[in-house]
């Protein structure tokens, strides 16, 4: 008995093996052959939630502002218990297309990056002004009404616990002494 | 003072003239008299200003039979055996053979997807563009693979040139990637340039391709990607990897990418044709013509610190000779082995399948690695064999390897725009073909 089902066992993995060696043998199918490349070998794909833009190559100084503002949102961010991905991009055409085609849900940007028919599907936040020059997080209405709450949060969280001017005197900006108060005014709705 | 410097300058040029050795043509089977075509054609053009000056190298079975210099370097120098020339895009096919030397240790396969070295470019998006009055005018797909290595070394990334736009004016993709790409501050590395190829290449692998990988042949940017990966995979500066094992294996004792001080007195100056008789040479710094920018000054002042895989080597005409030979003799000259001849095989047979090079040729011509291959005599194909591969740079210089004939034509001139030299070089190379007397 135990020989028979061993022998049993025995034919059906053949069986099975001689199947699986004519359907490969007469597969047609493009992935016949094992993937070379597979998502493991770059890391997962994480979707992005905000794009910013730092156009201009290289210079010191843009890359310490474009530093200094996506250290401010990670911050604020962080304050209201989020972590999203932010991605820069090396162009603005890129990362304003990511926000209108939905591929991320905020742009780091300026009052300019939205056309004036636009602005009523975007949710406004000013976080910085560097020199008196709003940037802005721009949320989508539709898909962006979390993470704006939460960076509002957030942003007045570490204005008020002092994280805010501490990333400002990291990067050496000259501190105006009513930046609380300018900030406010650029977002009539803060409390 | 001035005497002793003239003269100083004859014998050392004297002294280099004596180290190289020249055959009489007939030696080699090729016809003096019909050589001398050339010299009446170079001569013309140079009446004509057309052009300021040349150097002309013809060699065969490994010797050289014509190597004649016309016109001047620079304002006040005749041009000189030794003198030093930008050769911009005939630095892709040396960066090429320093991927290949990778490839033959076990570095890097050509089948490898960029993105193993360069995580930057995973995932690439495709740009297509929208129907004209659309707003936005593109959008993006997903690329249906990964770049790989071999995409890079036969142009078919989707990586353009971003002054391509201004060879195609009506070409709303390539305006477009030129928009992107002047965004991004990409460099096509003809002109000063801050920070570093990495810094370079990393801003490009952000951006769309120009078209899905593999399926069109799109010259470009692509050898710039090959150039960092040669220190992404080395370990070493593109420029000190490139010394050590190409220029010093091949005794190509003038070759940079920038010019030390004390040879930049031999580097010709770069000059400007309106092919209409008027002839200025290029003052320094970079200039600006429409969407393409460029610089007599690159490779001797500003940052110095942008090794370009794609245009940044400076050479003599009998250094590249060197280059040449050694592609020609399957891989090695005077005993040093380069590259194996299985590679040089590899570099030098098709590798672009159905499509065509359609930069330096058209129909008929075929890619290999980093060279633009003769493929049949039935289109508007003037001169060489099946199986010619040559390349050229954007300020007039051109070479071509005929391994039928085992013969090697190099012209370098430095002339901005290049374009009328299509006549010259094609031209040349007929001249070059039928001095072939056995």
């Amino acid at each position: 008995m135990k020989n028979y089902h061993s022998f049993a066992c025995s034919a059906w993995g053949g069986m099975t093996r001689l199947v699986a060696i004519v359907l490969l043998v007469f597969s047609s199918s493009a992935y016949a052959t094992a993937p070379r490349i597979t998502a493991q070998l770059f890391g997962e794909e994480r979707k992005t939630d905000i794009v910013a833009y730092q156009s201009a190559p290289s210079e010191a100084a843009a890359k310490s502002d474009s530093a200094l503002t996506v250290e401010i949102v990670t911050a604020a961010f962080k304050a209201a218990g989020k972590a999203p991905t932010v991605d820069v991009l090396p162009s603005k055409q890129l990362a304003t297309y990511a926000l209108f085609n939905n591929e991320a849900v905020a742009l780091m940007g300026s009052p300019q990056d939205l056309a004036e028919k636009d602005k009523n599907q975007y949710r406004v936040v000013t976080f910085y002004l560097r020199a008196d020059e709003p940037v802005e997080l721009i949320f989508s209405n539709a898909r962006g009404k979390e993470l704006h709450k939460a960076f509002v949060d957030g942003l007045q969280k570490i204005l008020k616990n002092g994280k805010y001017l501490e990333i400002l005197e990291k990067y050496h900006v000259k501190v105006p002494a009513d930046y609380v108060g300018r900030l406010k005014r650029q977002n009539p709705g803060w409390k | 003072m001035k005497i002793i410097v003239l003269l100083l300058a004859l014998l050392a040029n004297l002294a280099f003239a004596e180290d190289i050795k020249t055959v009489r043509p007939e030696e080699v089977g090729l016809s003096s008299p019909r050589l001398e075509n050339i010299g009446n054609m170079m001569q013309t053009d140079i009446d004509q200003k057309k052009m300021a000056g040349a150097v002309v190298l013809v060699a065969r079975h490994g010797k050289i039979a014509y190597f004649e210099t016309f016109g001047q370097a620079d304002v006040g120098k005749p041009m000189q055996k030794d003198t030093m020339f930008r050769i911009c895009s005939m630095t892709k096919p040396v960066v090429t053979v320093a991927i290949l030397q990778l490839y033959e240790e076990g570095k890097l396969l050509l089948s490898d997807p960029v993105a193993k070295y360069i995580p930057e470019f995973a995932r690439p998006k495709v740009l297509e563009m929208l129907p004209e009055g659309s707003s936005p005018a593109f959008r993006l797909v997903p690329a249906k693979r990964d770049i790989t290595i071999k995409d890079l070394l036969t142009h078919t990334a989707g990586m353009p040139y971003s002054f391509a736009s201004e060879w195609y004016p009506k070409d709303r993709l390539l305006g477009q990637m030129h928009a992107l790409y002047e965004e991004a501050g990409i460099s096509s590395g003809m002109y000063e340039t801050e920070g570093t190829i990495g810094d370079m290449v990393k801003r490009l692998a952000r951006l769309p391709l120009a078209s899905q990988p593999g399926e069109a042949f799109i010259y470009g940017m692509a050898a710039d990607v090959q150039g960092y990966l040669v220190e992404v995979v080395s370990g070493m500066k593109l420029d000190d990897y490139i010394t050590a094992h190409v220029f010093k294996p091949l005794k190509m004792n003038d070759s940079y990418f920038f010019v030390p001080e004390g040879k930049q007195d031999r580097l010709s100056a770069v000059w400007k044709s309106d092919w209409h008789g008027k002839l200025e040479k290029v003052l320094p710094g970079p200039h600006q013509e429409g969407d393409y920018k460029y610089s007599p000054t690159f490779q001797t002042q500003g940052p110095k610190t942008f090794l370009s895989g794609g245009v940044g080597m400076v050479t003599t005409p009998y250094d590249y000779f060197r280059f040449a030979q050694m592609l020609l003799n399957k891989g090695e000259l005077d005993g040093v082995r380069v590259v194996s001849r299985k590679t040089v095989e590899l570099m030098t047979t098709n590798q672009i399948g159905k499509l065509y090079e359609t930069t330096l040729h058209d129909e008929g011509w075929k890619f290999g690695l980093g060279l633009g291959i003769q493929a049949d005599r039935e289109h508007n194909v003037d001169a060489g064999d099946v199986g010619t591969f040559e390349w050229a740079g954007l300020y007039s210089t051109r070479f071509s390897v005929d391994p039928k004939e085992e013969k090697i034509t190099i012209f370098l001139s430095q002339t901005h725009p290049f374009n009328y030299h299509f006549d010259l070089w094609d031209k040349l190379l007929v001249m070059s073909s039928s001095s072939v007397a056995d």
